[in-house]
């Protein structure tokens, strides 16, 4: 029989999960917040639209490194309190860099946002009782992912999108990835554009489709959110940044809804 | 005790226990994320949504409180966005050309990123410089214009807004 301390352990696995996804992030992303800062002292830009204080480079070092002590402590079986801190102070983090001037526009804290929403649920509601973890946390993980690429999927509902002329200027005629680059050196222009539009449809497909991904069986939609998470990383080298946190997610759901089985026999997806 | 194999769609299960047992963290989250999933849902049909849309992310139109309670709804590349920019201190030069070419084309949908993000890059090109970004989507066409001037310190600029 299942403990209510083995539940514990298996919500705690889940917010391990996500905090682990999200201080990796910030691991591989340390540098580059300390140059966005520099840049911010160095060159700053006055604009109408951001208050002050949403420009300030200590602000973004502040938002971006603060959150990575909690996550560390998250990492070694934490309690409650440093679960609920670990998940407090993630979401503020990720709040401020989504209003800040120098990290708005990030797709990684918007992501990063609602996986600390998800674990302020695990370390409040899922923590306290072992039944509804097992039920809602699969569920919110699908909601969330499915939220996340349906906002990806209908700005691209267009003709400019499906005929992959965006993409085409976006990536494949100018970033500077290996996986481009390469493209641009074995291929003519001609097929790199027929490439690109097959991209680009091939994008809009299965971006549309993981948007229903809430209406699958937990563990199904576990391995297809994983899946889409690496083909997103595969597409450009530095979203790992949104990749990871999607895994993490992912894995969380489905560490969830494997205690559901073992306890009740109904198993969830 | 025999195991039984019967699943439970997510879906289900999470209506099944709100109802059971109201769990308000789960039920404020979940209401949330369908909150935010009406605006991409109805962009296609609605050409006040694009245009909004469109505005939200020209960073102009908007209010910052309103602009910051839409910060968290999810937009990986979305629209089709260009930008061009013409540098007024060395137009009609071979600088200007190179500058203008460095900077035109389609952009991210947050299209400032561009500005702030090439900042370094486009001092170079020298200011003032005037920027115009074009958001289309699905029919709907939205401008905006902003102008670039050198600011107090010894780099960096001040980015103010044309009047359309």
């Amino acid at each position: 029989m299942m403990t209510t301390t083995d539940t514990a352990g298996r919500v705690r696995n889940a917010f391990r999960a996500v905090a682990v996804s999200i201080l990796a992030v910030r691991v591989m992303l340390a540098v580059s917040y300390f140059r966005i800062a520099a840049l911010q002292v160095i060159a700053p830009v006055h604009d109408h639209f951001f208050p002050p204080l949403l420009r300030h480079p200590a602000l973004v070092i502040v938002a971006f490194f603060g959150p990575m002590l909690m996550e560390v402590l998250a990492l070694d079986r934490p309690t409650g309190g440093q679960m609920k801190r670990a998940a407090m102070v993630e979401v503020a983090g990720a709040a401020v860099l989504l209003l800040h001037q120098a990290s708005y526009f990030y797709a990684t804290w918007v992501i990063v946002f609602w996986a600390g929403l998800f674990m302020v649920w695990m370390a409040w509601s899922g923590a306290a009782d072992e039944e509804r973890a097992a039920a809602i946390g699969p569920f919110l993980a699908q909601l969330i992912i499915s939220l996340f690429f349906l906002g990806g999927a209908a700005g691209k509902w267009t003709a400019g999108y499906w005929s992959g002329e965006v993409f085409y200027d976006l990536l494949f005629a100018r970033r500077s990835d290996l996986v481009y680059a390469q493209l641009r050196a074995w291929f003519s222009d001609a097929n790199v554009h027929l490439i690109a539009t097959w991209f680009s449809r091939s994008v809009i497909v299965v971006e549309t489709s993981m948007a229903l991904v809430l209406f699958l069986p937990a563990r199904l939609a576990s391995s297809v959110s994983i899946l889409a998470a690496l083909a997103l990383w595969l597409t450009s080298s530095d979203l790992f940044e949104v990749a990871w946190p999607i895994i993490g997610i992912a894995a969380a759901g489905r560490l969830l809804a494997q205690r559901h089985a073992a306890h009740s026999g109904h198993e969830v997806g | 005790m025999k195991r039984q194999s019967r699943q439970t769609l997510p879906v289900v299960a999470f209506i099944r226990e709100v109802l059971r047992q109201r769990d308000t963290l789960g039920i404020c989250i979940a209401t949330a994320v369908l909150l935010f999933s009406i605006f991409p849902l109805v962009l296609p049909i609605s050409p006040g949504v694009r245009v909004a849309a469109a505005r939200r992310f020209q960073l102009a139109g908007w209010p910052f409180p309103l602009w910051a309670l839409f910060q968290p709804l999810p937009s990986m590349y979305n629209f089709e966005n260009h930008w061009e920019v013409a540098f007024t201190s060395i137009a009609g030069t071979t600088a200007d050309e190179t500058c203008r070419r460095e900077f035109g084309g389609f952009v991210n949908h947050h299209v400032l990123d561009a500005v702030f993000l090439g900042r370094v890059a486009l001092e170079r090109c020298g200011f003032p410089a005037h920027v115009r970004f074009r958001t289309t989507y699905r029919g709907t066409t939205v401008e905006s214009g902003y102008v670039l001037t050198a600011g107090p310190g010894l780099h960096g600029f001040i980015l103010t807004p044309q009047p359309e």
